[in-house]
């Protein structure tokens, strides 16, 4: 894979990780569903289900948002190195030009 | 539409009269229901209506979201190898092996992480429905009862005070079975908090070079 490609598959993951982070919220079904709303003994224990849950589905929204975070910092690593590399290619060019512009070199 | 979602209207006018002959005659001074009542904290009609309002499919539904954000990430193609040399290079390989191990692992992983909490949002689903279904059988027994049938006698009747220690004997016991459901409910979701899978935020656990950039060597791009 040449590294444009490579950023782009980085990006995707990047991409996938930020799109989870916006999109898990809205796969929580409520405190209702949990029965958290209801009377007495029933409604303590949808309370402390979904208090649970809550606590669980805000890790997983964090998870998304510090990897797609990490995911981003290796896009960054190979956009450096593709960097050194156009540099260099750059001026191995300039090289190949004067050298072909002075006058006994072939 | 289960037992309960048929039996819960049905039943709906017994319940009524059972929160009524104990709210208004109250029960046996001995009578268990007293305790049950204290410990569930509800009456009978209202445990019966909270019930028939859990819709375990919407907890199915969560986690079934959440599988499948769980397959995405395990389908994402973070690349792990790095069409170049050098020091960046080396440093590239070993971060996004561990963004993979992270993400998508075969240890912890984001990804075993969803699937966890996927397996305990159907833990609740499975509670909800197995609430269901004893509170359905139970008042089916209510219902048929004979207990009921004196209830019922005794209301249509008020002004016969005779069968009056017998309605309230009736309206507890019927009381007493329809809260022990709860009771007995309520003991196995504690088990299913207890029981519940590691959801925490998963740390990040790296193994780099100290200084990706700091590399000097040659970089070579195939």
């Amino acid at each position: 894979m040449m590294l444009a490609g490579t950023v782009t598959a980085i990006h995707a993951t990047a991409d996938l990780l930020g799109d989870a982070e916006r999109r898990l919220p809205a796969v929580d079904p409520g405190a209702t569903a949990f029965g958290a709303r209801g009377l007495g003994l029933l409604g303590e224990v949808g309370q402390e289900a979904y208090r649970h849950w809550q606590a669980a589905m805000n890790a997983r929204v964090r998870e998304a948002r510090a990897h797609a975070a990490r995911v981003r910092d290796l896009a960054e690593l190979v956009d450096h190195a593709a960097g050194g590399f156009r540099e260099a290619q750059h001026s191995a060019g300039q090289i190949h030009r004067t050298l072909a512009d002075e006058p006994g070199v072939a | 539409m289960d037992a309960l979602a048929q039996l819960a209207p049905v039943a709906a006018p017994l319940l009524r009269e059972v929160d009524t002959a104990l709210l208004t005659l109250g029960a046996p001074p001995t009578h268990p229901v007293w305790r049950a009542l204290g410990r569930v904290g509800a009456t009978p009609a209202d445990v019966v209506a909270f019930v028939a309002d859990l819709e375990p499919a919407r907890l199915r539904a969560a986690a079934e979201a959440l599988r499948a954000q769980a397959a995405a990430y395990e389908q994402a193609s973070l690349p792990l190898d790095a069409p170049w040399e050098g020091e960046t290079a080396r440093h590239y390989r070993a971060a996004a092996a561990a963004a993979h191990e992270h993400l998508a692992g075969d240890g912890a992983s984001l990804a075993a992480r969803l699937r966890a909490q996927a397996s305990y949002v159907d833990s609740w689903a499975e509670w909800q429905q197995a609430l269901r279904d004893d509170l359905a059988r139970v008042l089916a027994r209510a219902m048929t009862s004979s207990q009921a049938v004196t209830l019922r006698s005794q209301l249509a009747r008020p002004t016969e005070v005779d069968g009056l220690p017998a309605a309230v004997q009736a309206a507890a016991d019927i009381a007493v079975v329809l809260l022990g459901v709860a009771e007995d409910a309520a003991a196995a979701g504690r088990d299913v908090i207890r029981a519940a899978p590691d959801l925490d935020e998963l740390p990040y656990r790296e193994s780099l070079p100290s200084d990706p950039l700091a590399g000097s060597g040659p970089i070579r791009v195939e």
